[in-house]
């Protein structure tokens, strides 16, 4: 008897611990300051705040430089640029009057929702302005955000052209099968590539492209630089070059064989120097571009067959951090070339954090309402039951705060639905509780019996909602995995929870 | 007596759901200011601002208008004002009045009136869906597989027809009481949505439990 009572006072004990990390938290001091250890809950975008964005369709014109090559647009570059660069204000409109149709703004807002997808942006609002075309984006803010942003309106124009005439446009975004990144590591260290498969039609075109006249002429094979060398050592049927990536903004850079970004003098001597022998020979050649940057300018050693093109995104590195980066860049570029052309230029014409509208003080009168509820429905197990209500309520606040910790050290985010999801796990564990509490006045061997007959039977009855739940984890959308993710756990600990503690207690 | 009384809840039932379809119909639901067609300005104040005086003057300016006042970036000198319809009169009231409260000099030039289109109630309720059929499949079947003992046509009836009543009756309500629909009341929705399977299997398990009592006590 004396056992149990111990038993029963070291369970309780153990509740008041768990409730004291659970609700009050353990403090430890940080700089001077009193900092609670415990993980705080992760919020998502409803419960924390967002980046809003406005997207207006771009009413700029073309820039063009004194050679007469587009190099952008009077959204990229104001009058003084424009001035200083001695480029020229054109009157073609980015946007031609003829495009700005519903058709395409559905499509920009389509071609949008599906980068977001891409790039694993898993709660976004996302509303268009029929009449002008104009994108609001709502976006949780994290360390991606601002990468969103920048890449999320590329155009991802795709083209092979030639590299003297860009009106010779061989190759687009209608010719790809399926882009992708991929990595190679050799001794020398890790190259990532951008993989381009072209279809049928694309692949026939740079067979002949690679057969014909932009086959590399046999006297340039040992006067050409690196491209070159690496087509030969490493893939023969693939197009390989070190890829100078440029912003939109910046000037582009058609000569992107040289390599040593360390000292820009040698490089713009070289650079200088393979103009001067471009003049001088006649050596047709192609430049692979996305959007206006120039990825590539190069002829072909061999003829490629098979529609593949390997597109080197830098230099061979040993530093995980560099290939991480050149990894991230790559399968941005690829999912945005794979996501479609946009038929329209945006412009970010709004930028910003906006805090959530549900306060601290909503969520707080939220909880007080589900507070006095559960302690009303305390108290009734108290009345009904005396001191085996008394234990049961022990036990269930116990629950609460455990269930608490749990939500935080795995990871979930609190989104609406989480709560919700919460308040139903709430409501199963009590009625798990009250259905332990109907069990008495059996002898001590039945007892033990009835109850694990009562968990089994709640087992079977929380099957259907349990199987819910593990479908909503495994859904991209945070809402979903929120809920589904509050009520996976909490079903497991419900179940554990009462098997262990509240049966023990309500037994002794 | 208690056919009747099923009678009567299943009138009323079918009574909300007809009212609600007809006011959702005429006149659509109170959607939530977050997804409708929306004017916002935004005012910063390098040296502060208070939310609540901004949402007071707002509320002033913009009278019998929706008005949602949020903090902007993540200091506390800058604020988003969103209202159904800013106009630039209003606009400079507002400017005027935080200018008087602030003693500060904001320019009405720099405050611009962005315009934010509505989010399609489809659009809304598109991430639901998909989970929300695949998972109603599945557990239609489950149903079908476990409980088939107690009747394929009451399972089948019971499975399909009581998560989509109880869907259907929670937005009559929300049409018909004109509560704001959008962000709260979808969470509830698929909270009402798990009540309901949970319902359902609790009522199928008993009668299965019935049954094979029933069975154990006519075999004995």
């Amino acid at each position: 008897m004396k056992n149990k009572k111990l038993k029963l006072i070291t369970e309780i004990l153990a509740i008041l611990i768990i409730c004291l990390v659970s609700f009050v938290g353990v403090y430890g001091q940080n700089a001077n300051k009193m900092v609670n250890k415990v993980k705080g809950y992760d919020l998502a975008k409803d419960l924390k705040g967002y980046r809003e964005l406005v997207f207006s369709v771009s009413d700029a014109v073309e820039v063009k430089s004194s050679e007469g090559d587009v190099v952008g647009n009077t959204d990229t570059y104001s009058d003084s640029d424009i001035e200083s660069y001695s480029y020229t204000k054109t009157e073609n409109k980015v946007n031609s009057d003829e495009n700005l149709t519903l058709e395409n703004y559905k499509k920009c807002k389509e071609i949008i929702e599906n980068r977001l997808k891409s790039l694993n942006v898993e709660d976004y609002n996302l509303s268009l302005n029929t009449e002008n075309g104009t994108i609001n984006l709502q976006i949780p803010e994290d360390n991606d955000t601002d990468h969103t942003a920048s890449n999320i309106l590329q155009v991802s124009k795709f083209e092979i052209r030639d590299s003297e005439d860009s009106s010779n446009v061989f190759i687009t975004n209608d010719n790809i099968k399926n882009i992708s990144s991929a990595y190679n590591t050799t001794e020398e260290g890790t190259t990532v590539y951008l993989q381009i498969l072209l279809d049928k039609d694309g692949a026939n075109k740079l067979k002949e492209l690679s057969t014909g006249e932009y086959a590399t002429k046999p006297e340039e094979e040992n006067t050409d630089t690196e491209n070159d060398e690496e087509n030969q050592t490493e893939d023969e049927n693939a197009v390989e070059a070190e890829a100078e990536i440029t912003t939109e903004g910046e000037e582009s850079n058609e000569s992107t064989d040289t390599e040593n970004e360390e000292e820009p003098k040698a490089e713009e001597e070289n650079s200088d120097e393979e103009n001067a022998d471009e003049e001088k020979d006649d050596q047709k050649k192609i430049v692979l571009a996305i959007d206006r940057n120039d990825m590539i300018t190069t002829s072909f050693d061999e003829p490629i067959n098979d529609g593949v093109i390997s597109l080197s995104m830098g230099q061979a590195t040993k530093d995980s951090e560099e290939i991480s980066d050149q990894l991230k860049s790559t399968s941005t570029i690829a999912l945005l070339v794979k996501s479609g052309k946009m038929p329209l230029t945006y412009k970010v014409s709004e930028n910003n954090y906006v805090n959530t509208d549900i306060t601290q003080d909503t969520v707080q009168k939220i909880l007080i309402v589900i507070g006095v509820i559960t302690l009303i429905g305390l108290i009734l197990f108290i009345i009904k039951y005396k001191l085996r209500g008394l234990i049961a309520a022990i036990s269930y606040i116990g629950f609460i705060a455990l269930y608490l910790l749990v939500v935080r050290y795995t990871n979930v985010e609190i989104t609406l639905e989480g709560i919700t999801a919460s308040v139903i796990i709430l409501i199963i564990n009590y009625i798990l509780t009250n259905n332990l509490l109907k069990i008495k006045d059996v002898n001590k061997e039945e007892k033990s019996k009835i109850y694990l007959t009562e968990l089994k039977s709640w087992i079977i009855k929380l099957l259907p909602i349990f199987i819910i739940s593990i479908i909503f984890v495994f859904i991209k959308w945070t809402r979903i995995t929120s809920f589904g993710m509050n009520i996976f756990w909490g079903i497991i600990l419900s179940i554990i929870y009462s098997y262990l503690l509240t049966r023990d207690m309500l037994e002794e | 007596m208690e056919q009747k009384k099923a009678k009567i809840l299943c009138i009323i039932i079918a009574i909300i759901i007809i009212a609600g379809a007809i006011v959702i119909g005429v006149k659509g639901f109170n959607i939530e200011l977050i997804y409708t067609n929306r004017q916002e300005i935004v005012i910063t104040n390098n040296t502060g601002l208070n939310l609540n005086e901004i949402k007071e003057i707002a509320e002033s300016v913009l009278e019998n208008k929706k008005v949602k006042v949020q903090k902007n970036q993540k200091f506390e000198n800058s604020a988003i004002i969103i209202s159904k319809e800013i106009s630039e009169e209003e606009k400079e009231n507002i400017v005027n009045k935080v200018n008087e409260k602030y003693s500060a000099d904001i320019s009405k030039d720099d405050v611009n009136i962005i315009n934010v289109a509505n989010t399609r109630i489809r659009d809304i309720l598109k991430p639901y869906i998909l989970p929300g059929i695949i998972t109603f499949v599945i557990i239609v079947l489950y149903f079908l597989i476990v409980y088939n003992k107690i009747g394929i046509k009451k399972v089948l009836l019971t499975g399909i027809f009581t998560p989509i009543i109880v869907e259907l009756l929670y937005y009559s309500i929300i049409g018909i009481t004109r509560i704001p629909f959008g962000r709260i009341t979808n969470s509830i929705a698929i909270g009402l949505y798990i009540a309901s399977i949970g319902a359902i299997t609790v009522l199928f398990q008993n009668e299965k439990e019935k049954l094979v009592e029933n069975e154990e006590k006519e075999n004995d």
